[in-house]
């Protein structure tokens, strides 16, 4: 309520009276000397001070980075002494998703540089201390809150610019150079690096997701299949197969008629586009109870016969030694290959299954289960599996990191 | 403004403080002074794009050489940030073709031929790789020290190429660019920077190698006195067969100060075209295989009067400044090297199995890999830190580190390349695959650009000189304590006090890196101290002597490479986990690696250095050398003589 009084008073001042209000000969009146703690501010609704500038009034179809900047200019080159400064930021920020500015940079500057530079620094310590200028400190922090949420990381520039408008006591000059220290070490923290831009050709993707996923094993191969290659295939994909020369091993192993399933879609998360994946499963092979009590019983603390595996004095067939499991046996199965094909179609995945015979001719003597139900409801062909960005933000945050 | 104060350190992480001072802040802190508060900015102005790049150079005190005063440099804890974002990008776009250059470049041909075919020096000389370091009003592609740095690290993976572009530019057309005057700059530049003329530097002799003060080949003036005559060989030029340009060093009779004639060297530039350059076979040699070398016969080169480079006389000084220049690069080319190779052996140590489990899960494999890392990580870190030097200090004295970046890389490289070909196992050894390559190519880099042991040398005495200047009335009175009793024995409490073994530590490093760095920090500043005493201990023991003591002035260079490598990689990568670069962790964990392992050596060292010849085997080594030297070889009786 505090904040509506303050703000309306405002807005008749400025009205009324442009000059005097500019001067501050009525300080008293204003909200930010009578509120001292800036918990107010922030929990006000952002949208009841949105006034909508005409400036933002574009066709649906030009909403771009061009007439954003044009807006903003117009806001600032309008002849006159400049009003709503404050409110026009907010509005800015709210149209930014809708004309794709959101994660520029440049858009973001455009918006803080409106606010005028060496007004709102303090001159003595209480000014300092008590947030001077809280409804201007609060709109740019909100900026740069955005700027943040939209993982989009302030460079010297802007830097430069909040420091020249809120000098160095400014609470957004201190969450500037936080989000300036902290942001680009958050950049690099995955340990899975993806390019700045994802590609937009869905193969490329589906490239960057089977590298990702083999990640896991260091050996892992990726192949492209085309399956016009094939004669029988119905569907003229790619398949974008994952397998590594462990896990060509352990199929080789399975005994005859044992079920692989061939299972999915999964979905996996590539900055703000996902692609479905399928897997081949294998059951996993639990320990016989006799295996399990031999294991048990295996002395450690025997040292009177030491004996090395690698100079063949140990039989690697002894039930009591376990031989460490490798990453792609699990304790709900071995994924034996993963796989990303172009339509997501059965035949698709059918034509995997014939391409891996070739390298893996135990295939053959298997029986494949093909299971139809993704875990993740209907399977969406990969073509339009490119999300928009609103849903991934619930996802991940809508960071960019 | 006191209570302003209290206000920014607050402010500030108190990690910032000290470590981003000089890199993303330094902009923000300096111009957040007191004028912000006087209002004074009404108009905020962006930075102009079109700045010409001067940037004013740091006036910064030699960092090896303080080294041995005790004198640690605080600001070279911040890494430096040659290359502004365009630059760096512009290079990028640079080594992307060069890259893609090279992985076409057929080696294996190159190493059994011999000889580097002609579409390929033409495609160097395309890309301008053959005028890196010559201005670009010249025709050049005028890079600094660290661009030229990261190009090295590609050239480096055919080792033939890198040596033949070194040679031509490290050091055959590096004196014209130090010493040259204006007018042979004009004239020679332009052809040397397109690769139309090839250079080479012709200063070892039959006679002398490392020893540049020795040449015989003489120069004399001609009677009418517009040109000099001169005469003499070379030997072991590298680009001799090719080159169309020679630096080349031969003794002139100068009146000396006294007033009577002395033989000094002189630099000359010599083209091919003055007639009576002939060149021999070229060498076959056991590595860069692909480089010419061959020997140089001048046989009455008249040389005009104005090619003389420098002044007459002043020749040593040019060929050492020369020398001392080009070290630092190797630095970088190892590591480009050895990227290579530990990137294929890892691939075999994923894919190779051995006893059912691949070789990467082996630990010992794991050691040697880990190993590998750290020494490239360091190496990496001491060549652009020298090069920041080079490019940032005003009048850079850069000639120790440069040394010292050759030493260990030379060193790390030929460790290493035998370690890959061990896990590489017996493909190592064939010579179908590109590796034993590398393994000859990296013989070469103990030898050339000054031989290790002489760079050793080298470094310890331009510290000991250094030190000695300061410490010279001190050493004396100690060397003398019957004639200052007083002094001695303040001395001796002064270094009892100072506890040798365990000195406390006063110059607070670790507050200019980041907290995580901490531990390895310390043993930096620890040996820092006890290095300081040692030399200074060193001092009193020899006297003037100190400079024939080679055991010792190898341990001190040693110690002094490690102390420069451990500060090297502190700040690097200090520098990379405060920006947050991709990796950052692991950088952390291969320089506190290092930090560890060169503290072991450091410590051997200088607990060596401490005790002196009496209790180390220095001179038994001495006596058993002795020995040899006697009776021509090694003497000790064959084990299955009997003595009856």
């Amino acid at each position: 309520m505090a904040v509506k009084f303050g703000l309306s008073l405002n807005r008749i001042l400025q009205r009324a009276l442009p000059q005097v209000h500019n001067c501050k000969l009525l300080p008293c009146l204003q909200s930010r000397h009578i509120h001292i703690n800036s918990l107010h501010f922030k929990n006000k609704e952002p949208n009841e001070l949105i006034v909508s500038p005409s400036m933002f009034y574009v066709p649906e179809g030009d909403r771009n980075k061009d007439t954003f900047l044009e807006a903003v200019k117009i806001y600032t080159t309008r002849p006159g002494p400049r009003r709503a400064q404050v409110e026009f930021i907010y509005a800015a920020l709210k149209e930014m998703e809708e004309f794709g500015v959101h994660r520029d940079l440049e858009a973001y500057k455009d918006i803080i540089d409106i606010l005028p530079k060496g007004k709102y620094i303090p001159t003595n310590m209480f000014q300092a201390e008590f947030m001077h200028y809280p409804k201007q400190q609060q709109c740019i922090i909100d900026v740069l809150e955005q700027m943040e949420n939209n993982g989009v990381c302030p460079d010297k520039e802007t830097d430069q610019m909040v420091l020249n408008i809120f000098g160095r006591h400014g609470a957004p000059t201190k969450k500037l150079r936080r989000m300036a220290y902290w942001m680009p070490k958050f950049k690099n923290q995955s340990p899975w690096a993806l390019p700045q831009k994802i590609p937009n050709s869905n193969l490329e993707i589906a490239k960057l997701a089977v590298q990702r996923m083999g990640s896991v094993d260091p050996a892992t191969e990726m192949n492209i299949f085309q399956t016009s290659e094939l004669q029988d295939a119905i569907d003229d994909t790619w398949i974008v197969n994952g397998q590594s020369a462990n896990q060509r091993d352990l199929l080789a192993k399975l005994k005859e008629k044992q079920t692989v399933y061939v299972e999915g879609a999964f979905t996996i998360w590539l900055r703000r586009t996902s692609i479905n994946y399928f897997i081949l499963r294998s059951e996993p092979v639990p320990l016989t109870e006799e295996e399990q009590k031999q294991r048990n019983e295996y002395d450690y603390d025997d040292v009177s016969e030491l004996r090395s595996w690698m100079f063949g004095e140990e039989n690697l067939t002894r039930k009591d030694i376990v031989v460490q499991p490798s990453v792609h046996e699990q304790e709900d199965g071995t994924i034996l290959a993963i796989a990303i094909t172009g339509t997501c179609s059965k035949d698709s995945l059918l034509s995997w299954i014939r391409f891996l015979e070739k390298t893996n001719p135990n295939l053959a003597n298997l029986s494949i289960l093909f299971a139809t139900n993704s875990p993740l409801g209907e399977v969406a062909p990969a073509i339009e599996s490119n999300m928009p960005s609103q849903p991934l933000n619930k996802i991940t945050g809508g960071s960019d990191l | 403004m006191a209570s302003y104060k209290f206000l920014t350190s607050k402010s500030w992480m108190p990690v910032l403080r000290h470590v981003s001072k000089s890199h993303y802040f330094q902009t923000v802190y300096l111009s957040s002074s007191a004028s912000v508060y006087d209002k004074d900015i009404k108009e905020y102005k962006a930075p102009q794009t079109d700045t010409t790049n001067v940037v004013k150079k740091l006036q910064r005190p030699p960092f090896g050489k303080n080294l041995f005063l005790g004198k640690f440099d605080n600001e070279i804890l911040a890494f430096p940030e040659v290359l502004d974002k365009e630059r760096l990008q512009m290079l990028d776009e640079m080594v992307a073709p060069v890259e893609k250059f090279f992985e076409a470049i057929d080696s294996k041909k190159i190493d059994a031929e011999g000889k580097i075919p002609k579409e390929t020096l033409d495609g160097l000389k395309a890309l301008g790789l053959f005028g890196q370091q010559i201005p670009t009003e010249y025709g050049g592609l005028g890079f600094n020290a660290t661009e030229f740095a990261r190009i090295a690290e590609i050239t480096a993976i055919d080792s033939s190429v890198a040596v033949t572009l070194a040679a031509h530019q490290s050091i055959g057309l590096k004196g014209l660019l130090i010493a040259g005057n204006e007018e042979q700059k004009a004239k020679y530049l332009p052809r040397l920077a397109t690769g139309e003329w090839v250079a080479a530097f012709c200063l070892t002799e039959p006679g002398s190698g490392s020893d540049a003060a020795s040449v015989q080949t003489k120069a004399v003036l001609s009677d009418d006195g517009n040109h000099w005559i001169m005469n003499g060989n070379k030997i072991w030029i590298s680009n001799g067969g090719i080159a169309d340009f020679f630096t080349v060093f031969a003794k002139t009779s100068v009146r000396g100060k006294t007033g009577e004639m002395e033989d000094r060297v002189t630099a000359f530039l010599v083209e091919r075209n003055f007639g009576g350059v002939t060149h021999g076979k070229p060498e076959d040699k056991l590595g860069i295989r692909g480089s010419n070398t061959c020997q140089v016969f001048f046989e009455n080169v008249p040389i005009p009067k104005e090619n003389v480079l420098g002044e007459v006389g002043a020749g040593f000084k040019i060929a050492l400044n020369i020398l001392n220049s080009g070290r630092f690069s190797m630095g970088s080319s190892g590591a480009g090297m050895l990227k290579k190779l530990v990137g294929w052996s890892a691939e075999h140590a994923i894919n190779r199995k051995q006893f059912g489990k691949p070789l990467m899960e082996f630990e010992l494999i794991q050691e040697k890999f880990a190993k590998m890392a750290v020494t490239i990580y360091a190496m990496e870190s001491m060549a652009y830190l020298t090069s920041g030097m080079l490019d940032t200090y005003e009048e850079p004295d850069c000639a120790m580190e440069a040394a010292m970046v050759k030493v260990f890389s030379s060193e790390a490289v030929w460790n290493c390349t035998s370690e890959c070909l061990q896990i590489l196992g017996g493909l190592g050894y064939m010579k179908d695959y590109p590796y034993e390559r590398f393994l000859r190519d990296a013989r070469i880099l103990l030898i050339f650009e000054g031989t290790n042991e002489i760079l050793r040398i080298l470094i310890s005495l331009l510290g000991l000189q250094h030190a000695g200047k300061s410490l010279s009335e001190m050493v004396r009175k100690v060397r003398n304590p019957t004639a200052n009793p007083g002094f001695a024995v303040k001395k001796m409490w002064e270094r009892f006090r100072r506890n040798p073994q365990n000195p406390s530590l006063n110059l607070h490093l670790e507050s200019f890196l980041h907290p995580s760095l901490k531990r390895p920090s310390e043993l930096l500043e620890k040996r820092v101290l006890q290095f300081e005493m040692a030399v200074e201990i060193l001092l009193s023991r020899h006297g003037k002597e100190v400079s024939t003591k080679q055991m010792d002035l190898r341990r001190v260079a040693d110690v002094a490479i490690d102390l420069f490598a451990m500060t090297a990689v502190l700040s690097r990568s200090s520098r990379a986990y405060c920006i947050g670069l991709r990796n950052a962790e692991h950088e952390l964990e291969l320089a506190n690696s290092f930090c560890v392992d060169a503290d072991i050596r450091c410590e051997r060292l200088i607990s060596e250095l401490f005790a002196g010849e009496q209790f180390t085997q220095d001179l038994s080594l001495k006596k058993i050398a002795t020995t040899i030297f006697q009776n021509k070889g090694y003497c000790a009786e064959h084990p299955l003589k009997q003595n009856a």
